[in-house]
Formats: structure tokens, C-alpha cells, sequence
């Protein structure tokens, strides 16, 4: 470290203003934003709020880290700990700034005059913090990075611009060429970095290859469509917009979960506000790209040796861990085209798996370790409500796990207990206290001072069903006659006050086909779908077979080989897993596939240090007695365990990426796809944008507006007063209703709806005739239409 | 101070980039070009691929009081409707209203790009029934009812 010597320089000591040559690098870098953002604005390029935002988010976690003098090992990891000790910072000013502001005349404290205030009082604090220290916030993340690396990042920045290109033109024309040619580009590049980092003493920049492939396949999805991609997101930019219009956060008086995150309303009114970040790009650009960072997160902390094992262990193979993250968080259905358009439990995840890196780096010191947990723990009940509950479960249950074996009161012969408490205690770092912050913070923003509804619904739906074990969790698709039947009686008991229109009970839903891709070798979807669901589900018992080897290291009572805390965050976080998994009543909460990668990230450690034991193995069998067949043994096996990863992470990858589904036929994801189910149910057009904006403009509280589930998503994109219902069963329509058609409802003639709590849907032909009989056109733009 | 111990302090605390000073220069220079021309560049790229982020174009007609579908409209007593043109382009635009496929009024209307007028829509000639105001040549078009006054 620089400290103690500089200190000891009697000159840089006398000298006050010499102090702040010790912070001079991050004086630039923010003079370099200051003045670089107005001459970017000024030359009209769309990178103008890019200094802004890559300060923002990324300086004050610095100084954070700085302060704490801790820092992971990597210049990787910290650069991810960096960004999100940031985010909480900048959640923690604007929160403060709304409570506080109202009270001290600043009525709009999140607006750009009051942030500009406080931002600059805070850098001269970081300054003069720093200077009074010696210690640099940006030399404390940078210090390592070298040239080489630099021109890495801007080579593998080409995978994200094909990526980009490949959506415009999708996009514009319809045309999946380039998006097709990216994504099997980013997946190639992926499985490379597998097989050219097997070598333990590997030089590739896999971190680098592994956040820009994840960038270019995050962003194909998160930039398809007119508006933003998928459900939850709609109604997050929505909330977002309305902070930013009040320029003041305040506790939701409906109780809304998601006006109570800082994440959705605080975090981008900032960015909004301080450095004239559009609102869409936040939820396109910002949130992918640090979404991205999570997988670079899982990669830092599972390719060093985990901090408990102090011997008998060599660093995991680069390759190999990079599998383990391609294989069980890249190529999982949720990171690469769920978690984009549910943004509040995207940045939770990554701060979740900055905590594990940080409670399993090595080179952190305990306690300022602990520190840096606590404070992520309380940044993610800022950010998602059900991810800071989740936490807190797992930390609850990890803790006695520890303390049990740590206290030597799972079988420890009694001569030796206090030899193995004194081995155990440097080791543990859940603790107590940490459990308690996870508590109160979950506890406590959520019930206590937001009081946000989140759990209502869960608990009921457990309290009426139970948890409803269940083999598959999949809603089930219904005959339109049969799906007619159910929400007749659903709504007769639910919706009393809908008056249907004269006559309606005597139409009757017809069937029509989804429209998919054809493929290119449609005979192989059958034995390809066997494969990659065996390949999918197989990941599950790789987990539980990682578990148990942990238990049975930790068994043996080595404690320098295993760790009680990874056991026991592995054992809670493959129960949560399972149970989200089987759960029928909860999956319709919290979808089996997002707590899959819950479980990933807490047991992706285990699963590399099990398969890096085992490859190992094989290699040091002793399968011939001489020395040239042991050499080809060893090749032998070299080759056939990276050909066995290869393949399988290549299938695992293929079809989360949806070119499986291309290639054999089905329904590709929309970021492959010209029209087709996925992009008719997750895409806003712009003519769809503006129908919604219309309807926002003049129906009230008072009146019912009524669409299918594909109308829905464009609805939740410009959010009104009145009252929404997604459903155009014609028994199900009020004679007095707004009725809006999407393009899939008139163009393709295809109507989807949803019964209760997703328990089972349908797809039908579009009545179009009965609302042209029985309702009036209001507004049409040609592809969509508001008849009332 | 001597220089030595001015060397190991400034080494310390300046930002240590590690690599030949004409990689970092010439790494600068590619970066602040790239940050600069960003503009030219993403346009003559989205070109060649023929992409655009830009929102799809439209035109849309919308009744500017929608009360009217409920209410319905007297004969002879005109309506009024938005008419708004999002195409991206100057545009003038025909319109026609008719009742059971018999012409009962037409008009011309021009507007630049983003800009909306307010139609009025004469219906001197309408009977009790459904009249339809298109616009020519398009899937854009209203109903509304009409009474006999």
C-alpha cells in the first residue's frame, strides 16, 4: 500500500495542497466527466450522459471501498463491488435527499439543481477524504490494469456492436440475419474461452470475453421492440416516470412493492436528473450492462480458492469455472431473457452476487468484509423486495448450519472440540449480527416503513392452496371451449359488476395455431428436445451431488479444505430452490427458472470445487505403469473432460439462446425472432405506445378498459387511472368498456388470455367481428384500435 | 526530497496503467476518436444493416371526444376528429365519411410530421345508422353512431 510510506515522506507531509496529488487521478477522471459531457452534448452524440453515468455509478463505490481499505482480489471483482456499492450510495443520497428535502424547503429534491449540489459537495468530500488518507478511490480499483487489457475490453466491445446492429435490423426490417450471426458469435466465444482457459496457468481474458458476450446477448433482448421488452418492466418505467415527473420519492400510499424500491424510482430520477439519461435507456442500457456484471461476479469468486481452505488446494481451472458459469448462469432461461425485463431483481442478483464474492474472496479482511456485506444485505432491500426476503431466509438458515459444526456439536469428540473451535473461528463470516441486518432490513423497509404489499398476495394464495407440490410447474394450456367455461364461472363469482353485452353469450372461442418457426431440420426437435431438457434438468442433480461432496469434505473435519458457511449457504440455497421449483402456488410468484439462478450463483463454488476435484482425479489415476502411457492417459483424459464440458455447456447455451429452437423449430425467443408468440407477448410497437398514451389521456378512474393478455403488456407501458381487466371473452366484456385490439389481435387474428394466478391459459381466434357489430371504433392508427 | 523518494511517491499515487507509453498514447487516441466520431459512425453502421432504434411511424384518427361513441350524433350536427400525422414525413391526407358504403362528406388535410389538426366532420347527409370516417388508402378509420334528429 502507498499509505504508510507516502506518510513517511517528510516533504509530501509539510506541504498541505501536495496532500491532494494522492487523489489526482480521481480528480481527473471527474474533471474528464464535467467537461467532456457538455461537449458531447454539444456535438449531438448519444453518448453525451455516458461519463455521467459511468461516474455515478461507479466512483462512489470506489470511495466506499477506499474508505473501508478493503478490496477484492481482482480488478474484476472490484470493479463489480465498485458499481454496486455505487448504486447503494446513490439509492442512500436520494432516499435521504427525499426525506429530508421537503422538510428543508427543497421540494423537489431529486431534480437536477438539488442533486448537482449535493453530488459536488460529496466529490470534494471523497477528494479531501482521500487526500487526508493517501489513498486514491480510482487507483484503489485500477491499480493492476494494464494496456493489454484496455485493448482487450475495446476488441471483445465488438461482440455488444454486432449485437446492437443485429437488433436495429431486426428491428426496422424484420430480418434475423445479424442477430442470429451475434448470438451464435457470443455463444462461440463463450465455449472458446472454455477450452482455451483449461490450463491452470491460462492467460485469456476471460473476464472481459465473459461480461461483453453476456452484454451482446443481454442487450439483443433488452433493445428488441419499439419500447421495452417484457412485462414488469412496463409497469417499472412507469413508476420511474412518475418519480422523476414528481422529482421526489415518498413512501407509496397504495403500497405499491415497486414505487417502494429506490432501485426503480430514486436510482433512475438521479440518472435522469444529474447527467439527462433517457428513461428508456436506463431500463435498455444501463440495467443490461449491469446485469452483466453478475456472471463476472460468479466468475471472480469461484475461479480463486474459496477464503476458508488454507491448504491442499491448487487454484480451479480458469476454463473450468468459466463453464460452471456459462453452463449453470448464462445459459439459464432466466439470465438471458427474463432478468432483463425484470430490472428491480436484475440489479438484486448482481448485489447478491457481490456479497457471495465478497464473503468468499480470500484477499478481503474479515471485518471490513462483514462491513461490506451488511451494507449490500440493507442496498438489497432497497432494490427488490422478494430477493431481500430471500436473503434473509438463507442467511437464517446458513448461520446455525456454521455455528452447529463451528461449535464442534455435530459429532466432535469432546478431546478435541476446542482444538476445532480455535481452527473454526478465524474462518466463519456469517454471523450473528449479519443475520440480524438481513432481518431488520428486509423486515423493515418492506413492512415497517414502506409497508408495501408484497407478501399479501403470496401468503394468501399459501394460506388458501397451500404450497401445492406439484411435478411440473408450467402453466397449462386450455382448449378455447373449455378455457370459455372457466372464466365464465371466474367471473361470475369475481367480476359481478361487468354488464356483458346483449347476446355475447352465444359466441363461441375458436381454436387457431401459434405461429412459430418452422426450423431448419424440424425432424430432430424430438431427439433434440430430449437432450437439452435431460442436460437442463441434469444440472439439478450436479448441484445436489456438489452438496453432498461438501458435506463429505466438511465431514471428514478438515476444516482448511471445506467451509461450514459454503455448506451452509449451499444447503439453504438448494432448498429454496427446490421449493420455488415444486411449489405450484409460489411459482406463480416467483417463477422456478429466477430461482434457479438463485440457487446458481450460492452454489456455483461448490460445483467448481467438485469438479475441479474430480477432473483432477482422473488425471493423477495411475491407469499404466509406464511413463508414455500415462502421458497419453492424461492426454486421453485432458481432451475427453473438456470435450464433455464443451458439449455440454454447448447445449445448455444453445438452448437457453433460443438457436436451438431455430434450428429445430419452435418458438425462439423475441431476440431471434421477426413475429412470432414471444415477440407479439413481450414487444411494444410505436403505434401500440401511442394507443396506450391515448387511452392514459381519456379514460378515468371510473371507466373499465378491457384487452387480452398481448393488449396488456402495451398497456402497463403508459399506465392510467382507469380500470384494467385482461380479458376480451365477449361474455366477459362490459357493454360500456374501452376494448383495445393489439396488431397480433388484427393482424394475426390471435388472442391470448390468462385465467386466474397463471394457473392455466389459451389462445384463440380474435372476435374482431363482435366488436366491430357491437362497439364503436375510437381511435385507430391502422395497426391498432379502441373501440368503446 | 531526492529524487528517488519523489519517484517511489509519484509512482504511488499517480494511476498506474502498466504497459509503453506509445501503446497508452495511441490507446487514448483510439478511444477519444472512437468517443467523438460515435455519431458519424453509428449512422453510416446502421445504415449498411439497414436498422433503426427509431419508434415505427403512423398515422392515427381518434375521436376527440370519445363520449360520442356512447351518445351518438344528431344528424347534420358535425363531429370532430383528431387527426395526427407520425409518419416522419410531411403528409396530406384524404379523408372520406361514409354511412353503408354512400359517401356523406370528404375533406383534404396536410400536416407535417408530429403535427395533429382537428377535423370537423359534416354530416348533413347521414341517416340513423353507423357512420365510418377512413382515411383513404389505409386500415385507419372510426365509427360512430348516428340519430335522426
Amino acid at each position: 500500500m502507498s499509505t504508510s510510506q507516502s506518510e513517511g515522506d517528510p516533504t509530501v507531509r509539510d506541504v498541505p495542497w501536495r496532500h491532494f496529488l494522492a487523489v489526482m487521478p480521481t480528480g481527473i477522471w471527474l474533471v474528464t466527466a464535467l467537461v467532456s459531457s457538455p461537449v458531447l452534448t454539444f456535438l449531438h452524440s448519444p453518448l453525451a450522459p455516458l461519463p455521467g453515468v459511468a461516474t455515478l455509478l461507479f466512483v462512489p463505490g470506489a470511495a466506499v471501498m477506499s474508505s473501508l481499505q478493503t478490496r477484492p482480489a481482482t480488478t474484476a471483482g472490484r470493479m463489480v463491488l465498485a458499481v454496486c456499492l455505487s448504486m447503494t450510495a446513490v439509492m442512500v443520497v436520494g432516499g435521504v435527499a427525499s426525506i429530508l428535502g421537503p422538510h428543508l424547503g427543497v421540494r423537489q429534491p431529486l431534480d437536477a439543481l438539488p442533486q448537482s449540489v449535493i453530488w459536488i459537495t460529496l466529490a470534494m468530500v471523497v477528494l479531501v477524504n482521500g487526500a487526508r488518507e493517501h489513498r486514491d478511490p480510482v487507483t484503489w480499483i485500477f491499480e493492476d490494469v494494464r494496456t493489454s487489457q484496455i485493448a482487450g475490453v475495446l476488441a471483445s466491445s465488438v461482440l455488444v456492436l454486432i449485437s446492437i446492429l443485429g437488433v436495429a435490423q431486426l428491428n426496422r426490417s424484420g430480418n434475423i440475419h445479424l442477430a442470429v450471426f451475434s448470438t451464435v458469435l457470443d455463444v462461440a466465444v463463450l465455449l472458446a474461452g472454455i477450452v482455451g482457459g483449461w490450463k491452470r496457468t491460462s492467460k485469456w481474458p476471460l473476464n472481459t470475453l465473459l461480461y461483453f458476450a453476456s452484454l451482446a446477448l443481454l442487450l439483443s433482448t433488452s433493445l428488441r421492440g419499439g419500447h421495452l421488452y417484457g412485462w414488469d418492466v412496463q409497469q417499472e418505467f412507469g413508476v420511474a416516470f412518475q418519480t422523476i415527473q414528481a422529482g421526489v420519492w415518498s413512501v407509496p400510499a397504495n403500497h405499491d412493492p415497486y414505487a417502494s424500491m429506490l432501485s426503480l424510482t430514486v436510482l433512475p430520477a438521479i440518472l435522469h436528473s444529474l447527467v439527462k439519461l433517457r428513461l428508456l435507456a436506463f431500463f435498455q442500457l444501463v440495467v443490461p450492462a449491469i446485469l452483466a456484471l453478475l456472471p463476472v461476479a460468479v466468475f471472480s469468486t469461484i475461479r480463486a480458492v474459496p477464503r476458508w481452505i488454507t491448504s491442499g488446494r491448487e487454484t480451479p481451472r480458469p476454463g473450468l469455472a468459466l463453464a460452471v458459469v456459462v453452463g449453470v448462469i448464462v445459459s439459464s432461461v432466466a439470465f438471458s431473457s427474463q432478468l432483463v425485463s425484470i430490472t428491480r431483481q436484475a440489479m438484486a442478483l448482481t448485489i447478491v452476487t457481490a456479497l457471495v464474492m465478497v464473503l468468499f474472496d480470500r484477499s478481503m479482511m474479515r471485518r471490513p468484509a462483514q462491513i461490506t456485506v451488511g451494507i449490500l444485505i440493507v442496498a438489497i432491500s432497497f432494490t427488490h423486495y422478494t430477493t431481500s426476503y430471500l436473503i434473509a431466509a438463507i442467511l437464517l438458515c446458513a448461520w446455525p448450519v456454521g455455528l452447529l459444526w463451528s461449535r464442534g456439536w455435530l459429532g466432535t469428540p469432546r478431546t478435541k472440540i476446542e482444538r476445532h473451535r480455535y481452527d473454526v473461528r478465524s474462518r466463519r463470516m456469517i454471523n450473528g449480527a449479519l443475520v440480524s441486518v438481513a432481518l431488520v432490513a428486509a423486515l423493515g423497509w418492506n413492512l415497517a416503513i414502506t409497508r408495501n404489499s408484497a407478501l399479501e398476495a403470496p401468503s394468501a394464495a399459501i394460506a388458501s392452496q397451500g404450497v401445492g407440490i406439484t411435478a411440473s410447474t408450467v402453466s397449462g394450456y386450455l382448449s378455447p371451449l373449455a378455457f370459455e367455461r372457466v372464466l365464465v364461472s371466474e367471473l361470475r363469482s369475481g367480476a359481478r359488476y361487468i354488464v356483458p353485452v346483449h347476446g355475447s353469450a352465444s359466441v363461441r372461442l375458436q381454436s387457431i395455431s401459434i405461429p412459430s418457426a418452422p426450423g431448419v431440420a424440424p425432424a430432430l426437435a424430438g431427439p433434440w428436445n430430449k437432450v437439452s431438457f435431460l442436460a437442463t434438468e441434469s444440472l439439478w442433480v450436479l448441484l445436489g451431488i456438489a452438496l453432498l461432496y461438501g458435506v463429505f469434505r466438511l465431514g471428514r473435519r478438515r476444516s482448511y479444505e471445506y467451509s461450514s458457511d459454503l455448506v451452509g449457504l449451499a444447503i439453504t440455497g438448494l432448498l429454496v430452490g427446490a421449493i420455488l421449483r415444486f411449489s405450484g402456488t409460489l411459482a406463480s410468484f416467483y417463477n422456478p427458472e429466477r430461482a434457479a439462478i438463485f440457487t446458481a450463483i450460492l452454489l456455483a463454488a461448490p460445483v467448481t470445487l467438485f469438479l475441479d476435484d474430480l477432473v483432477t482425479l482422473l488425471y493423477k489415476a495411475r491407469l499404466g505403469t509406464h511413463s508414455r502411457t500415462r502421458f497419453l492417459t492424461n492426454m486421453r483424459v485432458y481432451r475427453v473432460s473438456i470435450a464433455l464440458v464443451f458439449v455440454f455447456d454447448a447445449i445448455l447455451a444453445i438452448e437457453a439462446t433460443g438457436l436451438g429452437a431455430l434450428f429445430v423449430g419452435g418458438e425462439p425467443p423475441g431476440s431471434l425472432s421477426a413475429r412470432d408468440v414471444n415477440v407479439e407477448q413481450f414487444t411494444v410497437s410505436g403505434p401500440e405506445f401511442a394507443s396506450a398514451v391515448w387511452l392514459r389521456n381519456h379514460a378515468d378512474a371510473q371507466d373499465i378498459v378491457q384487452s387480452d393478455l398481448y393488449g396488456h403488456l402495451v398497456l402497463l407501458s403508459a399506465p392510467g387511472t382507469y380500470h384494467l381487466m385482461d380479458e376480451i371473452v365477449p361474455p366477459g366484456v362490459d357493454n360500456a368498456a374501452f376494448v383495445y385490439l393489439s396488431s397480433v389481435n388484427l393482424d394475426d387474428h390471435v388472442s391470448q388470455a390468462e385465467g386466474l394466478n397463471t394457473a392455466y391459459a389459451a389462445i384463440y381466434r380474435s372476435n374482431i367481428q363482435f366488436f366491430n357489430h357491437n362497439f364503436y371504433v375510437v381511435f385507430s392508427t391502422g395497426a391498432t384500435r379502441i373501440y368503446h | 526530497m531526492g529524487p528517488s523518494t519523489r519517484d517511489t511517491y509519484y509512482s504511488q499515487v499517480m494511476p498506474r496503467i502498466v504497459g509503453r507509453l506509445s501503446g497508452n498514447v495511441v490507446l487514448t487516441l483510439v478511444i477519444l476518436a472512437l468517443v467523438l466520431g460515435f455519431t458519424p459512425i453509428s449512422k453510416v453502421l446502421l445504415k449498411t444493416v439497414n436498422g433503426s432504434f427509431a419508434p415505427a411511424r403512423y398515422s392515427s384518427l381518434a375521436l376527440e371526444v370519445p363520449s360520442d361513441a356512447i351518445s351518438g350524433i344528431r344528424t347534420g350536427v358535425p363531429f370532430h376528429i383528431q387527426l395526427t400525422n407520425r409518419t416522419g414525413h410531411d403528409k396530406t391526407y384524404l379523408w372520406s365519411a361514409t354511412e353503408g358504403g354512400i359517401l356523406v362528406s370528404l375533406g383534404q388535410e396536410s400536416l407535417t410530421n408530429g403535427q395533429s389538426a382537428s377535423i370537423s366532420v359534416p354530416t348533413r347527409d347521414a341517416v340513423t345508422g353507423r357512420l365510418r370516417v377512413a382515411l383513404t388508402g389505409t386500415d385507419i378509420f372510426l365509427t360512430v353512431p348516428i340519430f335522426k334528429s
